[in-house]
């Protein structure tokens, strides 16, 4: 139980690294920049939001799995395969946790005054200066809410995780699956103390984005 | 000495509720007031020139140009310092750091604090803008516009919350600083006394 729970956190916290920085980048491209295909991009990351995991799971599959052209590529270089494997369940959470991250990213970024971006411009930052130094801390509280949203929500991945990494205990079994085979085997006992655990970690996260987002509202 | 600016632009907002804005400006002295109803295009004219927005058109400032069909200066490379009506201070930096941000590495913190104490504001130096008052933050947003040295001054209304006597006072202080670091500004105003404070011609959009 403790070593699907420990793996759980180790893939949670990859994931979420993973989802920041590419839906951080997202975030800030959709919030500030007007390009051809913004909208389509905006609406493919919301589709992630509501397409049900297994198909989700299904094109990860197709996109990564050893019989894609990027699967056979990444083993050819690096000698392993992404799916079935511990990196599977990382990019399976990661893409889950992706759509959450630019969602409130955008709004944290949305919700910083354009016209500090401009008098920061006027005082001499370039495009990069005024990023880093003004609406990076500015949005700050809201990426913090964003990170801890992508992190529960990693957490708890369950269906991609399951079609992309499989359920092997020790390597791909995590604190979700764990609670799926438990109940399985009738080991009701494990199951609803994970289930507890999964809880508690939940509410805790969500109480932190509440806290976070009131401070910043 | 004052840099000419002529100002000859169209912003056009697309969409729905399209519509176009022409606005024309052309000062020759140091100190320009700037007067006309809401809605005129007061504020767009100092965002076109502080280059945060790009209209259509030609703006040259001291006979360089800034805008036209073939070229565009960015906000960095103009060296205009900006007040806009909300004053804009970064919030997450105290006065220094807000007076320091457009200031070179050398002499940054001590250039930065002596701009302070020359709005007499000194005492403000390791305080967020969260705590000032409405003067010492105008005080505050007028020493980091002008810490640069910067060619052109453009404050958008930055008196209008203030009570008479303050703004009196700060009318004063600007006027010295612009003849001081000899740069040429572009005042937006409605008040019709504070016009007249500053001494220039008045320009009605």
């Amino acid at each position: 139980m403790l070593q699907a729970l420990w793996l759980s956190l180790e893939i949670s916290v990859l994931a979420t690294i993973i989802a920041l920085g590419l839906g951080g980048a997202l975030a800030w491209l959709l919030a500030t920049r007007r390009f051809v295909g913004r909208d389509l991009l905006d609406a493919a990351i919301t589709t992630l939001l509501v397409l049900p995991p297994t198909v989700l799971g299904y094109y990860l599959l197709t996109g990564i799995g050893p019989a894609s052209a990027f699967g056979r590529m990444f083993e050819g270089v690096f000698h392993r395969s992404i799916a079935f494997t511990r990196l599977g369940a990382v990019v399976a959470a990661a893409i889950g946790a992706l759509p959450l991250v630019v969602r409130a990213g955008r709004a944290a970024f949305e919700t910083v005054d354009p016209t500090l971006l401009g008098v920061a411009r006027t005082l001499g930052a370039g495009r990069w200066r005024t990023l880093w130094s003004i609406h990076l801390p500015l949005a700050a509280p809201g990426l913090v809410a964003a990170g801890l949203l992508a992190f529960a929500r990693s957490l708890g991945d369950f269906g991609m995780t399951m079609m992309v990494a499989g359920n092997m205990p020790g390597e791909t079994q995590t604190a979700a699956l764990f609670v799926y085979d438990a109940l399985g085997t009738g080991d009701d006992y494990f199951a609803g103390g994970m289930a507890a655990l999964l809880l508690a970690i939940g509410l805790g996260v969500a109480y932190a984005v509440i806290t976070l987002e009131r401070r910043r509202g | 000495m004052a840099e000419p600016v002529e100002v000859d632009v169209t912003m056009s907002w697309p969409g729905r509720h399209a519509r176009r804005l022409p606005l024309r400006l052309s000062t020759t002295g140091p100190i320009n007031v700037i007067m006309g109803p809401s809605g005129v295009g007061k504020t767009t004219l100092l965002s076109s020139l502080a280059g945060l927005v790009r209209p259509a058109g030609r703006i040259s400032v001291g006979g360089e140009v800034w805008l036209d069909d073939r070229c565009w200066v960015a906000p960095e490379r103009r060296r205009v310092g900006l007040v806009p009506q909300s004053l804009a201070l970064f919030p997450h930096l105290d006065a220094l750091g807000n007076v320091a941000f457009g200031l070179d590495r050398g002499e940054r913190q001590a250039h930065a604090l002596a701009m302070l104490e020359r709005m007499r504001v000194g005492h403000l130096a390791h305080r967020r803008p969260s705590t000032f008052s409405g003067g010492e933050a105008q005080r505050v947003a007028l020493a980091r516009a002008f810490a640069r040295k910067p060619r052109l001054v453009l404050l958008d209304e930055p008196f209008s919350a203030l009570d008479r006597p303050l703004r009196t006072a700060l009318v004063a202080d600007l006027t010295a600083l612009v003849a001081e670091l000899d740069a040429t500004l572009i005042h937006v105003t409605h008040d019709e006394d504070e016009a007249s404070a500053l001494g220039g011609p008045i320009h009605r959009l």
